[in-house]
C-alpha cells in the first residue's frame, strides 16, 4: 500500500482490526476520581544506580550533600541515563539494595536521607517559552533530554534521546496514551490535568522528528481525556494539519507498541526489528511530560505518576511519587490494609509482577501499584491438562500458537518452541487469562525463554573453549616441528662440522660393540639364539626372578653363612630391590656352581649381567640396568678379591658399565646410579655392622659390605655433590659401625 | 515485609473444563429428549448406564495410575463421554454392549493414551466403531419412530429389554410400522433401496419418510442443532468445525444432487438425517482430538463432511460420522503440521 494512501486512512481516521484480545474487567473507576495527590517526604530515597561500571560513573560520594535533581552519575558512553536525586539530603550509603524488579535481586543504590528541605537544584530555572527554544538545535534538545535522564515511562524505560534519534526518516509519530491495563489510571490522569504541557512536550517531539503525521492514541475509556486533550490541542503549538486524536476501542493489549502500529496503520513491525524502520515513532504520554519539564525548565526525571490501587489500599488514587521512594512508605501513606499473604503488584495485573521485598523503590518504569485483597484477583487454581481447545490462540495478538508453544516448552523441545516464534511473545497474558484448564502459560513461556538463553549462552562458550583449544593444539604441533626441525638443523650442522678424526673414533666405538657382542654371542654356550625377542626375555626374566625368589626362600640360612640381603634396609623400597637383585645373583651363582649347564634361558634376560666370566653386556632396562650394574659392583669385587682376571668389560657399553677396573667400581655417570652407588654403600656398611656381631666369615660373592673395603669401595661420583655426600656419610657410618665392631669385640 | 509472588498474569476469566464440560452436556438435553419421545425411553437408560460405567471405569484407571480422582473426575469429560456413547447406541441394544463400549472408550482409548487432553481419537466414536464392528446385529437394531410405529416402547418393555437381554422376534415386533412392515433406520432405507435399483422418489415415498425428510429424524436433528447454536453463542464451541462439516456435506450432496437427482440425495435429507447435527456440533467438535489453528479446523470439518458423504453414498454403513471422525482424527497432526497460522511480524507463514 503506498503511503500516501495511508495517509489518507489516518487523517479519515480509519482503524484497522486488532487480531485477538480480550476484555477484562477494567475496576478504572476505583482510583481515576481523585486528583494527582502528593506524599510526604520518605525517610529516605534509594536511587538504583544500574548504569554504573558500564556506561555511567559516579558524581558524587558517599557524605555528599545534594539538592533536589542534583546529578548523581556521569556518562561514559552515548546511551547512558544519569540518575538525579529525588530530593535535598545527604548520601549516607552506596551499597547493594533490593531491586525493584521480579527477581529481588540486588543492585548498586544511592541511599539518600532528605533534610526535610526539598531544596531544588540551582540548575533547575524558571519554563522557558515555546519560542525561547526556537533557536536551539536538535542536538542540543537531545543533549537537554539525556541530561535529564528521560526514558520510556510506558514501562519498558528504554533512553528517550535514543529513541528520538533514529536513523530513518520519520513519518508517522504515535503519542501512546491508551492504557489498556485494568486499574491502571496514571495517564488518564496526568491528561485531564496536566494537558497543555502534555502538548508542549509533544510539539517539542514534534519538532525533532518533522513526522508527516501525528496521532495521539486514546482508548475510548477515558472520554474526559479526549476531550481535555482536544481542548489543549487546539490551544498548543501544534500544527492544525496532519495532527489528530484518535479513539481506539478498548481491547486489552491494544497499547502495546506493535498491536498499536497494527490497528492505527495495519502494519505489521517486522519480527525482529524497531518501529522506526517502518518510520514510524511510538511515545507514551508521560513521557511527553516528562520531556517537556526537562527542555524547558531543566527539570530532570525525578518523578512520576503512580497509580496505586486495589481493595487493600484505603486511598486509591494517583500520586506524584518521587523516583527512589520505597514502596512501603507509599504503602504506608496510602493507607495499605493488606499483610504477607497478599500480594503487592508492581505494573497492572496482566502484565505486573508481584514483588517480594517492599523496601524496593519506586523506579522510573514503575506506573502502578495494585494491590488486591485475596478474592479480587483470580484465586490459585491447580493446573489441569490442556483439552486443546484453541481458546488462546484465539486471542493471542502476536497471533501466536500459544498451545503449541505450551506443548513443546512443557516437554523442554526448546528448539520446536522456537520454531513456533516464542521469540514474538509479548508476554501479554491474553493466553493465560482465557485457559479453562488453568495453565500458567506465560510462566512456561518465560522459562523456555531463559532455557532458550542459557543453552545458547552455554554452545557460545563451548564454541569458544574449542577454538582455544584448536588453537592450542595447533600451537604445540607447530612448537614440535619447530623443535624437531632445530634439532635436526643442530644434528646437521654437527655432523658437518664434525672432523674425520672424530668420524673414525666413532666408527671404532660402533666397531668394538660390534665384536663384543659377537664375542659374548659365541663364547657363551648358554647363550640363546641373537635375535632377542621381547616377549622370550619378559618371560626369561619372569622365571629368573622366580627362581631367584625360590632360592632365596630355599637358602633362608647360607650354607657358608650367607647373609640376608633381604633384611638389609626392607623400610627402603630401592635397597629391596637392590637387595633382591644381589639375592637373585646369588642364587645364580649357587646355581651356576651346583651344575655346570648354566640356565640357558637367563642368559638373555636383561637383567641378569652375570652370565659369563667374559663380561658385562648391556642392560636394556633402566632399573634393570641398575640393579645388574650393583649386581655387577659386587661381583666384580669378588672377582678381585678372588685374583682373578676378569675381562675388561668394554668401555663402549657408555652409559650403563660401572665396572672397568677390578681395582674398584668406575664412577657411575648418571645420578641416579650415584645414588644407587650410594644406596648400596650404605647397606653395605649397615649389613658390616650387623654381620660383625654375629658371623665370621662372609660369603664373598653376597657380602655387599667389606667392612674394610666397603667405604673405599665404592668410588664417589665425580659431578654430583649430594652422591658424593650421600657417599661421605656412607662411608662415616661404615667407620662408625667399624670402630663399634671393633670396641665391642675388645 | 515480603510479599507474596506469582508470575503475570493476575486474572483469570475462570471459565473451567468443567463449565464447559457441563454446558456441552446441557445443550444436548434438548435432542435427548426428542430422541426419547420418538424413540422411547432406551436412549436415557442407556445414557445413563453409560454414564455411570464412565465414571466407575474412569475412577478405577486413575487409582491405577496413582492420580487424584476427585479432581479428574469433577472435569466432566468422562460423564459428556458416557453420554455421548449413550445416545449413539440404538435404544434397545443389550446392557453389556452400552458397558463394553464404555470400557474401551475410557480405559483404552482415552486413558491408556494419557488421559484427559493426550488421547488421538474421538473416545465415544472409536467405542462405537468398536461395537459396530463386533456387535453389528445389535447396533443396527433400532426401533420404528414412536409416532408410526404399531407398538412403541415403554419404559418397563425398555429396561427389561435391556437388562434382561431380548429375544430378536421382540425386538422386530418393535421396528415394525402402522403397516406392520419393519422399518430401517431412513438412511438404511434408502441405501439398500437405492442398490435395489429404486429412485430416490420411490424410496421416499415409503412410511419412513414424511415430506422429504426421515421420520423422527428430522426433529431430532432439529432439536441437537438448536442445541448447537446456543453452545455457539456461548462461545462453549467455536463455529469452525461445525461449519466446515455442514459446508462440505451440503456441497457434497448438491452437486451429487445435481448431477443425478434420482440416485443422489439431496443436501437437506443428508444434514437433518441420522447423526449429522449431534455430531457436528457435540461430538466432531471434541477440542483434544481435532485441530487447533482456525484454518485447520475448517479443513478438519471439510475432511468429515467429505468423508462422511463418500461413505454413505458408496460405502457398506448406512451412517459414516464414526468412521469419518476418526480418519479426520489421523489426519489432525498433519493438518496442524500444515496449517500454521501466521504470526505477527512474519510476512511468510512459519
Amino acid at each position: 500500500m503506498p503511503v500516501l494512501t495511508l495517509f489518507e486512512q489516518i487523517d479519515k481516521g480509519t482503524l484497522w482490526r486488532s487480531i485477538g484480545g480480550i476484555h477484562p474487567p477494567e475496576r478504572k473507576s476505583l482510583s481515576n476520581r481523585t486528583s494527582i495527590a502528593s506524599l510526604t517526604i520518605a525517610d529516605e530515597y534509594i536511587v538504583p544506580l544500574n548504569q554504573v561500571g558500564e556506561s555511567s560513573v559516579l558524581a558524587i560520594s558517599e557524605g555528599d550533600y545534594v539538592t533536589k535533581g542534583m546529578l548523581l552519575t556521569r556518562g561514559t558512553h552515548f546511551g547512558h541515563l544519569p540518575v538525579h536525586a529525588p530530593t535535598s539530603g545527604h548520601v549516607t550509603k552506596i551499597e547493594q539494595r533490593p531491586s525493584n524488579h521480579a527477581s529481588g535481586l540486588p543492585v548498586l543504590s544511592c541511599v539518600i536521607t532528605p533534610d526535610g528541605r526539598d531544596t531544588l537544584s540551582p540548575d533547575i530555572h524558571a519554563p522557558l517559552s515555546w519560542s525561547d527554544i526556537a533557536a536551539w538545535s536538535n542536538e542540543e534538545i537531545l543533549k537537554k533530554i539525556q541530561d535529564a535522564g528521560i526514558a520510556g515511562l510506558g514501562g519498558a524505560a528504554f533512553p528517550t534521546h535514543i529513541k528520538l534519534n533514529p536513523a530513518s526518516d520519520i513519518e508517522l509519530l504515535i503519542i501512546n496514551a491508551i492504557e489498556c491495563e485494568p486499574y491502571i489510571t496514571a495517564d488518564d490522569m496526568l491528561m485531564r490535568e496536566q494537558s497543555d504541557a502534555i502538548c508542549l512536550g509533544i510539539a517539542i517531539i514534534h519538532r525533532l522528528l518533522q513526522p508527516k503525521r501525528l496521532i495521539i492514541a486514546i482508548e475510548d475509556n477515558k472520554p474526559d481525556a479526549i476531550e481535555e486533550m482536544h481542548h489543549a490541542l487546539n490551544r498548543s503549538q501544534l500544527p492544525k494539519e496532519g495532527v489528530r486524536i484518535t479513539s481506539v476501542p478498548t481491547l486489552y493489549p491494544s497499547g502495546g507498541e506493535k498491536q498499536l502500529i497494527q490497528i492505527l496503520t495495519g502494519e505489521e513491525v517486522p519480527s525482529g526489528s524497531i518501529p522506526a524502520q517502518l518510520g514510524i515513532v511510538v511515545q507514551n504520554v508521560a513521557t511527553c511530560y516528562a520531556i517537556k519539564e526537562a527542555v524547558l525548565r531543566s527539570y530532570p526525571l525525578i518523578e512520576r505518576v503512580v497509580t496505586v490501587t486495589g481493595n487493600n489500599t484505603s486511598n486509591p488514587g494517583n500520586y506524584w511519587v518521587p523516583i527512589g521512594t520505597p514502596i512501603s512508605h507509599v504503602l504506608t501513606q496510602t493507607g495499605f490494609r493488606g499483610n504477607e499473604t497478599d500480594k503487592v503488584i508492581i505494573g497492572g495485573p496482566m502484565m505486573g509482577y508481584a514483588l517480594y521485598n517492599d523496601s524496593a523503590p519506586i523506579i522510573k518504569g514503575s506506573n502502578c501499584l495494585l494491590l488486591p485483597d485475596s478474592k479480587e484477583l483470580a484465586p490459585e487454581q491447580k493446573e489441569l491438562p490442556c483439552v486443546r481447545c484453541g481458546e488462546c490462540a484465539q486471542v493471542c495478538p502476536a497471533q501466536l500458537l500459544p498451545q503449541q508453544l505450551f506443548w513443546h516448552a512443557k516437554a523442554k523441545e526448546y528448539d520446536k518452541a522456537v520454531n513456533f516464534n516464542l521469540a514474538d511473545c509479548i508476554e501479554c497474558g491474553c493466553c493465560t487469562y482465557v485457559c479453562p484448564s488453568n495453565i500458567p502459560l506465560v510462566e512456561y513461556y518465560r522459562i523456555a525463554k531463559s532455557a532458550v538463553k542459557t543453552e545458547a549462552e552455554e554452545k557460545k562458550q563451548a564454541e569458544l573453549a574449542k577454538q582455544r583449544f584448536e588453537l592450542r593444539t595447533q600451537r604445540l604441533e607447530d612448537e614440535r616441528l619447530a623443535r624437531e626441525a632445530k634439532q635436526k638443523e643442530a644434528a646437521e650442522r654437527r655432523k658437518s662440522t664434525m672432523s674425520s678424526t672424530d668420524k673414525d673414533a666413532v666408527a671404532e666405538a660402533m666397531a668394538r660393540i660390534k665384536a663384543k657382542k659377537a664375542a659374548a654371542g659365541s663364547n657363551a654356550s648358554t647363550t640363546a639364539p641373537d635375535a632377542p625377542d621381547n616377549k622370550r626375555k619378559d618371560v626369561a626374566a619372569a622365571i629368573a626372578r622366580a627362581k631367584a625368589n625360590k632360592a632365596a626362600q630355599n637358602n633362608p640360612d647360607a650354607s657358608a653363612g650367607h647373609s640376608q640381603p633381604s633384611e638389609v634396609n626392607s623400610g627402603d623400597d630401592k635397597k629391596a630391590q637392590i637387595a633382591a637383585a644381589v639375592a637373585r645373583a646369588k642364587a645364580k651363582k649357587a646355581a651356576q656352581q651346583g651344575s655346570k649347564t648354566a640356565s640357558s634361558d637367563e642368559s638373555n634376560v636383561s637383567v641378569d649381567p652375570i652370565d659369563t666370566p667374559e663380561g658385562v653386556t648391556a642392560p636394556i632396562d633402566d632399573k634393570k640396568a641398575k640393579i645388574a650394574a650393583a649386581v655387577a659392583r659386587a661381583k666384580a669385587k669378588k672377582v678381585a678379591q678372588q685374583g682373578s682376571k676378569i675381562a675388561s668389560s668394554d668401555e663402549s657399553t657408555v652409559s650403563l658399565d660401572p665396572i672397568d677396573t677390578p681395582e674398584g667400581v668406575t664412577a657411575p655417570i648418571d645420578d641416579k646410579k650415584a645414588k644407587i652407588a650410594a644406596a648400596v654403600s650404605r647397606a653395605k656398611a649397615k649389613k658390616a655392622a650387623q654381620q660383625a656381631s654375629e658371623a665370621d666369615s662372609f660369603d664373598e660373592i653376597v657380602a655387599p659390605v667389606k667392612t674394610s673395603d666397603a667405604p673405599q669401595e665404592v668410588a664417589p661420583p665425580v659431578d654430583d655433590k649430594k652422591a658424593r655426600i650421600a657417599v661421605a656419610i656412607a662411608k662415616a657410618k661404615a667407620k662408625k659401625a667399624m670402630l663399634k665392631t671393633e670396641s665391642e669385640k675388645e | 515485609m515480603a510479599f507474596k509472588i506469582a508470575s503475570s498474569p493476575h486474572l483469570s476469566r475462570s471459565f473451567q473444563t468443567s463449565s464447559l464440560m457441563q454446558r456441552v452436556m446441557l445443550c444436548a438435553l434438548p435432542g435427548v429428549a426428542v430422541q426419547c419421545f420418538f424413540f422411547g425411553w432406551g436412549t436415557v437408560i442407556q445414557a445413563l448406564l453409560a454414564m455411570s460405567v464412565a465414571l466407575i471405569s474412569e475412577a478405577l484407571v486413575l487409582k491405577l495410575r496413582a492420580r487424584n480422582v476427585t479432581e479428574t473426575l469433577r472435569d466432566n469429560s468422562a460423564l459428556l463421554t458416557g453420554l455421548l456413547i449413550g445416545i449413539a447406541i440404538p435404544p434397545l441394544a443389550p446392557w453389556w454392549v452400552t458397558v463394553i463400549g464404555t470400557l474401551f472408550a475410557i480405559v483404552i482409548v482415552k486413558q491408556l493414551y494419557g488421559g484427559l487432553g493426550h488421547n488421538i481419537f474421538n473416545p465415544a466414536m472409536a467405542a462405537y466403531v468398536m461395537l459396530l464392528i463386533s456387535f453389528p446385529v445389535q447396533m443396527t437394531s433400532w426401533v420404528a419412530p414412536s409416532v408410526i410405529a404399531s407398538q412403541p416402547v415403554d419404559f418397563i418393555h425398555s429396561l427389561q429389554m435391556i437388562f434382561t437381554g431380548a429375544s430378536s422376534s421382540e425386538i422386530s415386533a418393535y421396528k415394525l410400522g402402522f403397516d406392520g412392515i419393519s422399518m430401517a433406520t431412513p438412511l438404511d432405507t434408502i441405501k439398500t433401496d437405492l442398490a435395489m435399483g429404486l429412485t430416490t422418489i420411490e424410496s421416499l415415498s415409503k412410511a419412513i419418510f414424511s415430506n422429504g425428510f426421515g421420520v423422527g429424524w428430522f426433529w431430532v436433528n432439529l432439536a441437537y442443532l438448536a442445541g448447537g447454536l446456543v453452545m455457539l453463542k456461548l462461545k462453549v464451541i467455536r463455529w469452525h468445525i461445525t461449519g466446515g462439516i455442514l459446508a462440505a456435506l451440503f456441497i457434497c450432496s448438491s452437486i451429487g444432487y445435481l448431477l443425478n437427482p434420482d440416485t443422489f440425495t439431496g443436501p437437506l435429507l443428508h444434514l437433518f438425517s441420522g447423526a449429522t447435527m449431534l455430531a457436528a456440533f457435540f461430538i466432531a467438535t471434541d477440542p483434544v482430538t481435532a485441530a487447533t489453528s482456525v484454518r485447520g479446523r475448517l479443513v478438519f470439518g471439510a475432511l468429515i463432511g467429505i468423508l462422511v458423504y463418500i461413505i454413505r453414498t458408496f460405502g457398506g454403513y448406512p451412517d459414516a460420522f464414526a468412521f469419518a471422525i476418526l480418519l479426520a482424527n489421523l489426519c489432525a497432526p498433519f493438518i496442524d503440521h500444515y496449517m500454521k497460522p501466521r504470526a505477527y511480524g512474519h510476512r511468510s507463514a512459519t
